[in-house]
């Protein structure tokens, strides 16, 4: 049974309370969701009370055939392409900064090991922001906000062969385009010294490299 | 010879999805397949920055949103509950309009055979998008310890936007200028959140403090909230002072009307001169409130207060924003007057309220003794904290070698103000503009991070000169 289902039967019953109740127990997925589809942009807060002022214009019609949570990202994920759309009001790298991570929970490092994470975190939403609209969505939804494909499926209205068709291709074009990235090229590099069968690069090469 | 990378083996791999065989055929081509190998690290560094992405959340404001919610909700509530005392002539409707279309689809010849019956897809949610106008909200003063946060200082000229956290200490005051003649004081000792500011409504809310308010309608259907406590004061055209002290709400009104909404769903209103306060009241209870929307008033005896220059009164704990002519009524009796100037001189004042109207001007003001007191730091602290601070700019320094290795940057002077508790309250980097920006930033975000004794007063900026070898 859907844990949603008495809540929402009292706010179709036109009880205020209910109302007040979806919004505190969904505010954080749906921010969430939102923050990682369109990256970190100022825009965030407005879609996001967007977002629960169509959820309560359209709950009176919803029937209950999807489970809620289904139903409030497909309306989320709407919201969303509209507002990307608008305008073509995509993130703003330039001048947004991403919050940062590690949070409370994990033990802050250096402030430059910061600001390479944070640098990092926009490189990424950069080359999210060269996908097409399908991919990214498809690929926010699974690689970054953790869903399944069948529950992809769902909130995209298209089969789950197409999600995964679509994810393969998104990543494929997302590790094509890395290396545009020195943040995420620096990453790389380092990751591919460390993997087996490396051909040992010239002496002077290592010496170049190094840091001053 | 071109050679495509596996990439949908190499995923599998990177998942832990192939089978042992599978793994060690990999493993036999990775050694000598340096397109793959590449690919792998792709693969390797996008997950790494994935778990990077993951674990940066927004900080949302939710409390921004709810106004627009709380109204939202409550007009489909009402519309429901309408809808459900009406009697159902729609279901009459549509009995006779089924009929009608039964009939023509016998009638109709060519009419052709009913579509196997599919369940209707749930409704896609509406959406609608209404345009949205920020206002610029500048600061036009701030005096003593006034910050957003995180701990940023600000200044005369500042612009501030939603959402942005404002804070004022023991001795600070702020002065915000929304649009027009509409404005907000920020008394001492308050925290408060610019929870909306655009054409539609200004929302702040109060956390704790005291908020004086000017508002002049900037546009017909717009609004001005303030959030306190669980309650909602709306004003229109309206000078009044909300305060939110140890859990009790107060409005002080000195101009207008405002309509307060308690957390219980009444309504208030007030018209100037008032004052309310919510103590006795307990919200959620349903119990009556003690006095409430009573409005006592302050009292016959008109006050006129002028000054060139001055931007804020303060009469009987009723402030008011203005750089033009105050009127107020007060009760007979003597009233203190406080006045602070735009170059943050506070003033004072005694009001002698008789039964005839009361003039006070420029000469009946005496300026008060400034706030802040001097204090002091020991040389040796100040080395102490800067010797592992040039440590710091050392690795700053070496990161932006290794990233650019080619500039040098340029020599610069570090700027430091300390504030009342030690903390790192502002940083600035002079001649620093042809600097790398990772340079830049690095240095600010290490010396923000220091501490220092607490001096005890107000102390002059450090400065450290910084010089930069190619090679450090």
């Amino acid at each position: 049974m859907d844990p949603d289902s008495a809540l929402i039967t009292r706010a179709q019953g036109g009880d205020a309370a209910a109302f007040r109740e979806i919004f505190a127990r969904h505010r954080g997925d749906v921010s969430r969701l939102v923050f990682r589809m369109i990256g970190p942009s100022s825009d965030v807060e407005d879609v996001v009370q967007e977002v629960f002022l169509n959820v309560y214009r359209s709950l009176p019609s919803f029937r209950g055939e999807s489970k809620f949570s289904t139903w409030l990202y497909r309306l989320a994920t709407n919201v969303t392409r509209m507002h990307l759309r608008r305008g073509r009001s995509r993130p703003r790298f330039a001048d947004v900064e991403p919050p940062e991570a590690p949070r409370d929970d994990v033990p802050s490092d250096a402030p430059d090991e910061q600001i390479d994470r944070k640098e990092r975190v926009q490189a990424l939403y950069r080359l999210l922001d060269k996908l097409s609209e399908k991919k990214r969505e498809v690929l926010v939804l699974h690689d970054l906000e953790g869903m399944a494909a069948k529950d992809i499926a769902e909130v995209a209205g298209i089969p789950v062969l197409t999600v995964r068709t679509r994810l393969f291709y998104a990543r494929k074009e997302l590790y094509a385009a890395l290396a545009e990235e020195p943040s995420l090229r620096a990453v790389m590099e380092q990751l591919l010294d460390e993997l087996p069968g490396r051909p040992q690069r010239a002496r002077s090469d290592e010496q170049d490299s190094e840091a001053p | 010879v071109s050679h495509t990378p596996k990439t949908a083996a190499l995923i599998a791999h990177a998942e832990g999805l192939l089978s042992d065989a599978g793994e060690a055929r990999l493993a036999r081509h990775l050694g000598s397949c340096a397109v793959c190998r590449e690919e792998l690290a792709r693969i390797r560094a996008y997950e790494k920055v994935a778990v990077e992405a993951r674990a940066a959340l927004p900080e949302i404001d939710f409390a921004k949103m709810d106004a627009a919610l709380e109204r939202e909700s409550a007009r489909i509530s009402r519309e429901i509950r309408q809808k459900a005392k009406r009697p159902p002539y729609g279901l009459y409707a549509m009995a006779v309009a089924a009929i009608v279309l039964l009939g023509l689809l016998i009638a109709w010849p060519d009419s052709r055979p009913p579509e196997t019956s599919r369940r209707e897809p749930e409704p896609e949610p509406t959406v609608t998008a209404p345009p949205i106008v920020f206002l610029e909200p500048t600061v036009t003063l701030a005096a003593g310890g006034a910050t957003k946060a995180p701990r940023v200082a600000l200044h005369a000229g500042d612009v501030l936007h939603e959402g942005d956290r404002l804070e004022t200490a023991a001795d600070g005051v702020l002065h915000v200028i929304l649009t027009g003649e509409t404005g907000v004081v920020v008394e001492p000792d308050t925290i408060v959140t610019l929870a909306q500011a655009r054409e539609e409504g200004v929302k702040l809310a109060l956390a704790s403090g005291r908020v004086s308010s000017v508002v002049e309608p900037f546009q017909r259907s717009s609004t001005f909230v303030v959030l306190a406590g669980g309650h909602s004061i709306e004003a229109r055209g309206t000078r009044f002072v909300v305060s939110y002290l140890d859990g009790v709400v107060g409005v002080d009104l000195s101009q207008g009307a405002v309509l307060v909404r308690t957390p219980d769903a009444r309504e208030i209103e007030l018209d100037a001169p008032a004052r309310w306060s919510s103590s006795g009241i307990a919200a959620d209870t349903g119990d009556e409130p003690a006095q409430a929307a009573t409005p006592r008033p302050l009292g016959s005896v008109a006050v006129q207060l002028s000054a060139p220059d001055v931007m804020r009164w303060e009469l009987d704990g009723t402030t008011v924003d203005t750089t033009g002519v105050v009127q107020l009524r007060v009760a007979p009796g003597e009233h203190r007057v406080r006045a602070w100037h735009r170059d943050d001189r506070v003033f004072n004042g005694l009001v002698r309220a008789g039964s005839e109207p009361v003039f006070l001007s420029e000469g009946e003001l005496t300026a008060e003794a400034p706030r802040l007191r001097q204090g002091h730091l020991e040389e040796a602290d100040i080395q102490r904290v800067m010797q592992e601070g040039r440590r710091q700019i050392a690795r700053c320094h070496e990161r932006a070698m290794r990233l650019r290795p080619d500039q040098r940057p340029p020599p610069m002077r570090l700027r430091i103000h300390v504030g009342l508790l030690g903390e790192v309250s502002r940083v600035q980097l002079l001649g620093a503009g042809d600097a790398a920006p990772e340079l830049r930033e690095c240095i600010v975000r290490y010396a923000e991070s220091w501490t220092f004794p607490p001096p005890g007063g107000s102390v002059p900026p450090i400065e450290l000169p910084l010089t930069f070898s190619a090679r450090m």
